[in-house]
């Protein structure tokens, strides 16, 4: 079978990137290797540790399970899109204030997973915010201080966008 | 990037989209030997990379309009389309509110950012023997329509698991949609999961009642999956419940019937007796639970 390579365009954090791909390549390789985008991470490549997680569409998916051609045209933001002009958002910053890493390896999933929680839900109460985690592992196990960011920054969704 | 492992890389394979069903299904009709159906991936893609499945297609579904449908139809019933994500379905609020067991697997089936991808149809498809679907599915006498460029037969859900990742689709056949009847007046029903710090689900109960208080018109469902490697219904026990006579004892007597008809494997996840032990105590449990509703 001919492997023809694809064209696909993203819009990664606000900016165009374009590249071209094999039909099984995977999301989380495109983001990674091809458009540099280094706050993915590959861990497990089975969908259990959510550390690949990105906002396609809006939402929060594991990119490990993702073909790269089955998204092509999407809105994609990851952890670096988060801020915008500034160096981290609120929610970023209550994630340093609070301790909620050690190695930091999970951290942009996390991030990435909790902003669009608060998103949709600013008033989540702690259980919510616990089941709507629970598709991200952290090894180093800051849970309870993720947490406790997440429910901080909750403040800065009620007042409109970060 | 790759380690040289099969897990971090996917077999080389054609990707296509069709954007009508028509074109799906004359694609299936040409190729369906060499073609995987994929929806959310995230069981198919698993499943390629550790070379468990290998295909010259992989056909992806997502561009087909009518299978984002979901509707819910008063005295008909709930359809959902082949492509509507877990995500979509468990925002449907007449899921919870008349089809609660199968809102209780939906609710705990993966993680909810696996959920924004996957489907009810492809967990059904996967046919695993610890997938969640079909008990609750069977509870509620749901089925699966399947279309092919030869027409459409709808395929009863208690029939749809043939074996172990064998479901009985023919090869030019799409899945497109599930349509679960409304359920009976009144009923109210629950599904429970064990699954010790895994996915895999090591027993699951499904459980209905309908016109608790009159024998005669008396409906009790009890359904179980990943006990044995098809889902099955205890019908013989559910009929105990047709019977005159105090509630407590009939429910005694059911169990003792659940016991006798349904049978468990023993594989690395327990031994049959655990799964015999973990039904029993969950089937009490949901028919408690559900008889003092």
């Amino acid at each position: 079978m001919m492997a023809m390579a694809r064209k696909v365009t993203y819009t990664v954090n606000g900016v165009k990137r374009s590249a071209d791909i094999e039909d099984n390549e995977l999301l989380l390789d495109v983001l990674h290797e091809k458009m540099g985008v280094k706050s993915v991470k590959a861990a497990c490549w089975r969908g259990e540790c959510g550390l690949c997680t990105a906002l396609v569409d809006g939402r929060p998916v594991k990119t490990c399970l993702i073909l790269g051609v089955d998204v092509d045209g999407s809105e994609i933001v990851t952890a670096e899109g988060l801020a915008g002009e500034e160096l981290l958002s609120p929610l970023q910053k209550a994630f340093v204030e609070h301790g909620a890493l050690q190695c930091g390896f999970c951290t942009p999933a996390f991030v990435v997973t909790a902003h669009h929680l608060l998103e949709t839900n600013p008033d989540a109460t702690e259980e919510e915010i616990k089941e709507y985690l629970s598709g991200c592992v952290c090894r180093c196990g800051t849970y309870f201080q993720i947490v406790e960011a997440v429910k901080d920054a909750a403040k800065h969704y009620k007042k409109g966008k970060s | 990037m790759s380690f040289g492992s099969p897990y971090f890389t996917l077999p080389k394979f054609e990707y296509v989209k069709p954007k009508t069903l028509d074109e799906a299904l004359a694609f299936l009709a040409r190729n369906g030997e060499e073609t995987k159906v994929m929806a959310g991936g995230v069981g198919l893609l698993a499943f390629m990379k550790e070379r468990l499945v290998d295909c010259r297609y992989v056909m992806d579904i997502k561009g087909i309009p009518e299978l984002h449908e979901l509707k819910y139809e008063e005295g008909e019933g709930l359809s959902i389309g082949a492509a509507v994500t877990l995500a979509e379905l468990l925002g449907y609020a007449v899921l919870k509110s008349k089809y609660r067991a199968l809102h209780d697997a939906v609710k705990n089936l993966s993680d909810p950012n696996l959920r924004n991808r996957s489907t009810l149809m492809g967990d059904l498809c996967e046919a695993i023997p610890w997938i969640d679907s079909p008990a609750p599915l069977m509870l509620f006498d749901a089925e699966v329509v399947a279309r092919s460029a030869r027409g459409e037969r709808k395929i009863r859900i208690h029939d749809f698991i043939k074996g172990a990742a064998e479901n009985a689709l023919r090869q030019d056949e799409l899945a497109v949609r599930i349509f679960v009847p409304e359920p009976p007046p009144g009923a109210v029903s629950r599904y429970v999961k064990f699954a010790k710090g895994t996915e895999f689900s090591i027993a699951s109960v499904g459980a209905l009642v309908a016109n608790k208080d009159d024998p005669s018109r008396r409906v009790v469902r009890l359904t179980y999956g990943a006990v044995n490697v098809v889902p099955v219904e205890a019908f013989e026990a559910e009929k105990v419940f047709r019977r005159e006579g105090p509630i407590e004892k009939l429910v005694e007597e059911a169990l003792a019937v659940v016991d006798g008809t349904v049978e468990a494997v023993t594989d690395v996840l327990g031994t049959a007796d655990y799964r015999k032990h973990l039904i029993r105590v969950q089937t009490a449990a949901l028919l408690k639970e559900l008889l003092e509703a």
